[in-house]
């Protein structure tokens, strides 16, 4: 039996956007990031995951997520921003089933607003039990303190049957996912005492003038 | 332009007590904001009413007696139930006395209120109209706000309902603390405590604010599935035994719209 220590050496394949440039990555045979042009993708938002990520160079990414999507996890430390882990499924532009993830905001608002449509139309009789293709069509530029990234341009185009190659299961491992601390719910509330009363404003003995 | 669910059924805005509402007895919501028919307050919500108004009495006025603020509760509980034949009511009053005494003991420690039943409104993202909701008191010396509920017995912690509702008017007020004050008629036996006040966490604030966006953005797909509110009512089936049908009217105005 092998020892539960150590990297496993194993790197989950992934797609990535790098919103400073405007440009898809995906991981490439041999290591590192090989560019792909805009691709068209089944993405598994039923399964989505939302929390706390975060991306330092040369290191693995950390995350903390949260335990269900209307429950965030307490932030781990100030460098940690709030993103999204969701599998994202191509043969032809990512290979197969890929882990898609990131904590940049302008990527992270446009999963939001594409998650809402997901809602929106997933509640249809005729999309049930099926998974959204998304294309990306384009981008636009967001300019901020950091200068212009730019925000993918994500549509739902249709909906199909989920293949047999990607598994409708949770896209993070158990260990990633919250679990400090009972749900507030569980947990009897302690009182809290009245605040400490201000000083009054100091009064003068006689008027200046 | 397609108008949102919410603008086709006349609804220009909701409320944390209205989400909370659609989110525990969906029949009561549609019968009450949808189909107009709207039951009296009851005698539980008119004593919180009337214990706020003393209980605001004495705080914006440090110098009125408490008898003074307790005859201002008794008042506004007779006004409010006026037309009440609930066996309750004379009952409820009695207690009044207490619960204005023991929130105003608790309460002045915090100073005089700068802020008392002002409007509040929040947006939520993908939820077309606004929240609206008014607040008890703020403090802003203190960055907080407070809001009394009366009960029997103390709960453990700031429940869901409430949670939603504290929520709301935190996110209101930027970086305001939110505290609930829940004041009990008499001390307990065994607890001398006749108030507990029990503070949010931010995480409390945001579990809630997300839950409001589920249940509002749920509302609002249930809306549009038709601009009759009577084929929506015939989609759902009441729960008469729950306590949010424990007012007789409301009982007979249900049985009335859902037909049993």
């Amino acid at each position: 039996m092998g020892l539960n220590i150590g990297g496993s050496g194993i790197i989950k394949p992934y797609v990535k956007y790098n919103a400073k440039a405007d440009k898809w990555f995906v991981r490439s045979p041999e290591g590192g990031d090989q560019e792909i042009v805009r691709p068209t993708f089944l993405l598994d938002l039923k399964n989505i995951r939302t929390g706390w990520l975060r991306f330092r160079e040369g290191q693995a990414p950390e995350r903390v997520i949260d335990p269900s999507l209307d429950r965030a996890a307490p932030s781990p430390a100030e460098d940690f921003k709030r993103g999204f882990v969701v599998t994202a499924f191509s043969p032809k532009f990512f290979g197969g089933a890929v882990e898609f993830s990131s904590a940049s905001i302008h990527l992270s608002n446009a999963v939001r607003e594409l998650y809402a449509a997901f809602e929106e139309q997933g509640a249809k009789a005729e999309n049930r039990g099926k998974v959204p293709v998304v294309a990306c069509a384009g981008s636009e530029p967001m300019k901020d303190k950091y200068g212009t990234n730019y925000r993918p341009r994500l549509e739902i185009v249709k909906w199909v049957d989920r293949p047999g190659e990607m598994a409708d299961e949770s896209p993070v491992e158990a260990a990633d996912v919250w679990k400090g601390g009972a749900p507030a719910a569980s947990k009897p509330a302690q009182h809290v005492a009245p605040p400490p009363a201000k000083p009054a404003a100091e009064t003068l003995a006689e008027p200046l003038f | 332009m397609n108008a949102s669910p919410f603008d086709r059924h006349g609804i220009e805005h909701l409320s944390a007590s209205s989400l909370n509402v659609w989110a525990a007895q969906p029949a009561l919501w549609i019968m009450e904001r949808l189909l107009g028919r709207r039951t009296p307050a009851g005698i539980t919500a008119a004593r919180g009413k009337a214990v706020e108004h003393g209980v605001h009495l004495g705080l914006s006025n440090p110098r009125l007696s408490i008898e003074e603020c307790i005859d201002g509760a008794e008042r506004e509980f007779i006004r409010q139930t006026a037309l009440s034949a609930d066996p309750r009511r004379e009952e409820e009053r009695k207690k009044l006395a207490g619960w204005v005494r023991g929130a105003l003991a608790e309460l002045r420690q915090y100073g005089t209120p700068d802020g008392y039943q002002e409007k509040i409104e929040v947006r939520l993202d993908d939820v077309a109209v606004p929240l609206v909701g008014y607040i008890d008191w703020r403090f802003s010396d203190h960055g907080l706000i407070v809001d009394l509920k009366t009960t029997e017995r103390f709960p453990s912690q700031i429940g869901d309902a409430h949670g939603r509702q504290g929520a709301v008017y935190a996110s209101a007020h930027g970086y305001f603390g939110m505290r609930f004050a829940y004041a009990k008629p008499a001390p307990g036996k065994t607890d001398p405590r006749q108030v507990t006040v029990y503070e949010m966490s931010g995480d409390d604030l945001r579990r809630h604010l997300a839950a409001l966006r589920a249940i509002a953005l749920s509302l609002g797909r249930f809306l549009a599935v038709s601009n009759d509110p009577r084929e929506l009512a015939g989609l759902i089936v009441p729960d008469f035994d729950s306590f949010w049908w424990s007012e007789p009217a409301a009982r007979a105005a249900g049985r009335d719209v859902f037909g049993f």
